[in-house]
């Protein structure tokens, strides 16, 4: 519960500086979420560059809204439904589907620990598991990617997608069920 | 739930971006909001923006209007209603629009008016953003799949057209230090227009490739013609961040790390210029394209020689010199001469 409150606290003490116009405040903000904000668009977009700007353009965006004093609950869930909502409107604009993509090269994290095979294998490991996970409802793959890969509990999953932490839940499951299914098919 | 296949999903945790891309964009979004200031917000929420494009546009109607309604209120009011929420809508959908959607001539002149409003400080930045625009739009064009392909030519060339505007139109702020107020904004200026040029390069090498043997010369030529406007910008502001490195937070290191950096990105372009020399079976072409890549080398061995003695300013204009080579020689090759062989696009 401390640790909730210090955390709570501490998002306060960033929004209040931020509010005022202090840049630097929003540098915390960017280191912390602009990995987990491409992670989240990354899946729902076409392209590696369609990932990169909305992303980029999240930040912008809320950096405006925090300047136009627009209430904000928790930073994390404010960024993602920025992000969400560009998405929502890069398809809009574009008349494009997700499914209309070429196929894209995967970059991962440096990993020295790894072997140039075991490196290989794990690329081929996660194209397979990206493709299952592109031929799913978006609202299954957004609650899989919000929770097993960002790591938000159900609670903060449900925040964001404006349901309920039951519903949550059980987007969860049929989602993992779907999931295995196309990777059980392609064996 | 099944743990193995939550375990394969956990694989995508590695999914990241580039670290390159992480900084540089960190670096453009803290240039766009500090340049942004306390001072109005370029790209304000569409609610805030329409609202004050509609108060300065229609401010005498407004205050008639007002007059008007203890008179006859309830007629007036509705009327009014209609005819404010429709122009906002219109102003607020044109600001998505492409070109060929009806509300695209009224994105443009939003955009005139803003330009005509808009503080010194702020131009560069609003230009910048009107290049980006514009590169949306032209990404646009070439995807539509059910466009003509002499049509899409067309509509993009009028694009670079305008793309090209907003790149000159920064350079010269960036030349123009007085009309900005202070040092630390021109810096942030040349900063995010260094980060911008090589997204630009990019994506103009992308429209390029469509048309890799640059069969549509007008197309050919326009890109070349932006290409050579952003690497004048590019220039520009390397220069400026030389030139003022110590409000950039710059060690001397560093702004020799940059240069360095630069200069082995020509040096890539040169080796292509080269290769593509040798590649060639119209005589004269070769030797043209040979001499040009032995120009553009020389250029850049003496950038290297300046930069050793930390003659910074030296090294960015012999850098600029080659540059200048590169695109000169692309432009050639581009201006639609039948005898001239085409050279692929090096970007």
């Amino acid at each position: 519960m401390r640790k909730i409150m210090k955390k709570f606290l501490n998002e306060q003490i960033l929004l209040y500086k931020m509010r005022t116009g202090d840049v630097n405040a929003f540098g915390p903000v960017y280191d912390f979420y602009h990995e987990k904000i491409y992670r989240f668009v990354y899946l729902k977009l076409p392209t590696r560059q369609d990932a990169e700007d909305i992303t980029a353009d999240t930040f912008l965006k809320a950096w405006q809204y925090i300047q136009e004093k627009k209430p904000i609950h928790t930073i994390q869930a404010f960024l993602y439904q920025i992000a969400r909502n560009l998405v929502v409107d890069f398809y809009r604009t574009r008349g494009i589907t997700l499914e209309s993509i070429d196929e894209r090269e995967i970059v991962i994290a440096d990993r020295t620990d790894l072997t140039l095979e075991e490196k290989m294998t794990l690329k081929s490991d996660m194209q397979e598991v990206e493709s299952a996970l592109r031929k799913l409802k978006d609202a299954y793959r957004e609650v899989i990617v919000l929770h097993f890969l960002n790591e938000l509990s159900l609670k903060e999953v449900a925040r964001i997608i404006g349901r309920s932490p039951g519903a949550t839940r059980v987007l969860l499951h049929r989602g993992i069920k779907t999931v295995k299914g196309i990777l059980g098919e392609g064996r | 739930m099944d743990k193995r296949v939550i375990k394969q999903i956990q694989l995508l945790k590695s999914i990241q971006p580039s670290r390159e891309w992480s900084v540089q964009t960190r670096d453009v979004l803290f240039s766009q909001i500090r340049a942004q200031g306390k001072v109005g917000v370029q790209k304000s929420s569409k609610i805030a923006c329409t609202w004050a494009y509609a108060r300065s546009t229609f401010s005498t109607a407004y205050q008639y209007s007002i007059g008007l309604l203890f008179e006859r209120p309830l007629a007036l009011a509705s009327a009014l209603s209609v005819f404010v929420i429709s122009v906002l809508g219109a102003f607020f959908y044109s600001q998505t629009s492409m070109p060929g959607d009806a509300l695209y001539a009224m994105k443009r002149t939003s955009e005139g008016v803003r330009t005509a409003l808009v503080s010194p400080d702020d131009r560069a930045q609003l230009e910048i953003e009107f290049a980006d625009r514009r590169m949306e739009e032209i990404r646009a064009v070439s995807e539509k799949k059910e466009t003509a392909p002499e049509e899409k030519a067309k509509s993009i060339s009028g694009l670079l057209d305008n793309a090209s505007e907003n790149f000159t139109n920064v350079k010269k702020t960036l030349e123009d230090a007085k009309s900005v107020s202070t040092p630390k904004k021109i810096v942030d200026i040349a900063k995010l227009a260094q980060a911008k040029a090589g997204q630009y390069e990019k994506a103009l090498g992308q429209v390029q490739s469509a048309d890799p043997d640059r069969q549509n010369a007008v197309l050919a030529q326009k890109i070349n013609t932006a290409l050579t406007d952003v690497h004048a910008a590019e220039s520009k502001a390397l220069e400026v961040i030389v030139d003022k490195k110590d409000i950039a937070q710059m060690s001397d290191d560093e702004v020799k790390s940059q240069i360095a950096q630069y200069i082995t990105q020509t040096q890539e372009k040169v080796e292509k210029v080269k290769v593509t020399a040798a590649g060639l079976t119209d005589e004269t072409a070769k030797a043209k394209t040979a001499s040009a890549a032995d120009s553009a080398q020389k250029a850049l061995e003496e950038a290297k020689a300046v930069l050793e003695k930390n003659e910074y300013k030296s090294a960015v204009a012999k850098l600029d010199e080659s540059k200048k080579i590169i695109d000169s020689l692309q432009a050639q090759s581009a201006s639609g001469d039948p005898a001239q062989e085409k050279i692929k696009l090096i970007y």
